[in-house]
């Protein structure tokens, strides 16, 4: 990806910028998708990285220049924890669809409650949980990278870039405008269900490169039409429940059916 | 009276967990392991849904085992199914699934473990005075990475390993160049294995019955699951010899095999399918001299890197002149049940299904290799405190703090991934 900058002052002293990672609930491919980028050591060397529980054993809750926060808020816990991060942070970047906007965690909110409480373990647990949200539910988030996982070039560029005092730009328009099928093998002329007009592109559309439609995981664009897609999708003879799951996946969405996605506060519970 | 140990937040393992040690009179009264990971309910994610979105889902279960996950859902569908797909697919997903096997070994061995031993915090820090065994970690991760990238589009969460095959078959320029990239980091592979033969383990014999799987394949075999010293289960039957319980207060589920504990990982595997590896014997031997100690996982996760590797090279020189562009297999959803059995990098891991007519999934129940691991990780850990406690003096201030250190060097030799022992939701429903 092209690095278009704009500039932003973040650090101007010279000693090294003080970096945390931390993670809520989710899959921690996104730290890990970091961990698996093969300069990995090299970058980190730039800054001094004070929290990163995933692999440090000696973590100190100090200030950060910058903070990582992957992972979906599910308990009343976390929001204090969320909160404490922030208060100690300049600059904070959601990594990944969990941190984002839910992502595949935020799916448990469609469970109806009688059942939800069948799998809550205990009543404390059951008390504490709340509905899954994206962590800009109860922070400003300063910079959303997206996608399930991130893509590795765009925390590089990210990364390097904000070392120099810059941030980078973010992909405008939606996955379209990067897809091989654009034009000539476009799912949607075949009536196959791809979300790719709806979600935030900068990830080159890597899945409709593999030949697998769009799945929205790196949320949708201000400007998306969902009622005009559920309608479109329901001429081709999908059921609610299908459309819903396809386009719900990665994030709670008001579809305007008649299973309407409830608010996201966190709800009491009995 | 009643001293206590608490480790409160365990880092370097993959998930947040917590353990609490209760000792009396010189005894270890309580050893349990508190798991903390937000409640995650993903076999009640899965009911309802259609057959197709099962794998995306389940590939979300766990960032580090995202490849088995994907692989195991798939297999269990095309079971439920009676897909049969071909023998490339089988080899590109033995690939694939290596990939995943040297990706998680590397990272684990070299980023979660080693610091230990050398007496670091991290790697980082670790990275400026240990440059060369820094450069083995990051030639091997890479080149698990890579295989995974190439056979299945990016590094976790695969996106062309789908139901009935590939959706899009890699490009054979590119298949040639892992072979040379591979062929590259062999000897440093080898090389590696010596690193962990050579730790400081601490002695442990604790008698512990170990469960892998066993077939004509090292890494992609589920024939039949085979144990250390008892005799074999059929996979088919794994539920009723393996059961699963929630314990109080913890998100995790916990597995017991007719109510003891068991071992399922590197170890298990190395042990029971030894004869299909080409390592030098000697390593061998050291494991099997030590085989009732867990420690020793680690130095069976360094063989299979090497042998992952070795074989993945095997599998590229017998694709690579056949590789045909073949489209998944096609085929209509029936009404049934399917169950896939398959090496992780943890150990066995299982995906069942039930699905109607119309495909949609009435039935979900995985198990994880965590979830079989953690009632054995309790059990160690009040051999190894008791073993402690009666060479450190209590009184003494560091007693505590070497015993910490100690006890997190036992849990990180599991490599337990406590997201995927977070997936579960109950024991079992079933919804007609």
């Amino acid at each position: 990806m092209v690095a278009k900058t704009k500039s932003k002052k973040t650090s101007s002293k010279k000693r090294k910028p003080s970096v945390g990672f931390f993670a809520f609930t989710g899959c921690e491919g996104c730290q890990f998708t970091v961990l698996f980028i093969d300069e990995i050591l090299d970058l980190l060397n730039k800054v001094n990285v004070n929290y990163f529980h995933l692999i440090k054993e000696k973590n100190r809750n100090i200030k950060f220049d910058l903070a990582f926060i992957e992972g979906a808020i599910t308990s009343k816990r976390e929001i204090k924890k969320l909160k404490a991060i922030r208060d100690k942070s300049k600059f904070v970047v959601a990594l990944g669809a969990c941190a984002c906007h839910g992502g595949i965690p935020a799916m448990r909110n469609f469970l109806k409650d009688e059942e939800l409480g069948k799998y809550v373990y205990t009543q404390h647990m059951l008390k504490d949980s709340i509905e899954a949200t994206g962590i800009d539910q109860y922070i400003t988030v300063d910079y959303h990278m997206r996608g399930c996982p991130i893509s590795k070039d765009e925390f590089i560029d990210f990364f390097q870039n904000f070392l120099k005092g810059k941030i980078i730009e973010q992909f405008k328009g939606p996955v379209c405008l990067q897809c091989p099928k654009r034009g000539k093998d476009c799912y949607l002329a075949k009536k196959e269900v791809c979300l790719g007009a709806m979600a935030h592109g900068g990830c080159n559309a890597i899945c409709i490169q593999k030949n697998i439609p769009c799945v929205l995981c790196r949320g949708p664009t201000k400007s998306s039409n969902f009622a005009a897609e559920v309608n479109l999708f329901k001429s081709w003879g999908l059921d609610d429940d299908e459309i819903k799951t396809k386009l719900t996946k990665f994030k709670n969405l008001d579809l305007g059916t008649k299973q309407n996605v409830k608010q996201q506060t966190p709800k009491k519970k009995k | 009276m009643p001293r206590t140990i608490n480790l409160n937040h365990i880092t370097k393992i993959e998930g947040h967990a917590r353990l609490h040690v209760v000792i009396d009179n010189g005894q270890v009264k309580k050893a349990k392991l508190k798991i903390f990971e937000g409640s995650r309910f993903f076999e009640g994610l899965l009911k309802g849904k259609k057959f197709d979105e099962l794998p995306t889902i389940s590939s979300r279960i766990c960032g580090v085992c995202s490849v088995v996950h994907t692989i195991a859902a798939v297999k269990a569908i095309e079971t439920a199914f009676n897909v049969k797909v071909s023998k490339q697919t089988d080899l590109l997903r033995e690939l694939l699934n290596i990939g995943g096997t040297v990706q998680s070994h590397a990272l684990h061995l070299f980023f979660l473990v080693l610091p230990d031993y050398f007496g670091f915090s991290s790697a980082i820090e670790m990275a400026s005075e240990h440059k060369n065994l820094i450069r083995y970690a990051l030639a091997l991760k890479k080149a698990g990475n890579r295989i995974v990238q190439i056979v299945a589009g990016r590094d976790i969460h695969p996106i062309s390993c789908v139901v009935g095959g590939f959706s899009r078959i890699p490009d054979k320029k590119r298949l040639k160049e892992l072979i040379k990239e591979l062929d590259s980091v062999k000897s440093l592979a080898k090389k590696s294995i010596k690193v962990f033969a050579e730790l400081d383990y601490p002695h442990f014999d604790l008698i512990t019955p170990h469960f892998a799987l066993r077939g004509k394949s090292y890494f992609y075999s589920d024939d039949i699951i085979k144990c250390t010293f008892e005799g074999c289960v059929n996979i088919q039957d794994y539920e009723s010899h393996f059961h699963e319980h929630f314990r109080r207060g913890s998100t995790a589920e916990f597995a017991t095999k007719e109510g003891k504990s068991y071992m399922v990982g590197a170890l298990p595997r190395v042990l029971i399918s030894k004869d299909q590896l080409h390592t030098p014997a000697k390593y061998i031997k050291q494991l099997e001299k030590n085989r009732n100690s867990p420690y020793m996982n680690v130095l069976a996760q360094s063989i299979e890197i090497y042998e992952g590797i070795i074989r993945s090279i095997e599998i590229l020189e017998k694709l690579i002149p056949r590789l045909k562009s073949e489209s998944p297999v096609k085929f209509t959803p029936v009404e049934g049940e399917g169950i896939a059995a398959i090496e992780a990098p943890r150990g066995i891991l299982f995906h069942r299904y039930k699905f109607n007519k119309e495909g949609i999934c009435t039935y979900a129940n995985l198990t994880t290799p965590t979830t079989q691991n953690l009632a054995n990780m309790e059990d160690s850990i009040k051999f190894l405190v008791h073993e402690l406690i009666n060479t450190c003096d209590p009184k003494k201030q560091r007693c505590d703090s070497e015993i910490k250190l100690e006890i997190e060097k036992l849990i990180r030799a599991y490599d337990p991934c406590i997201s995927c022992s977070t997936h579960f939701l109950e024991l079992k429903w079933e919804e007609k």
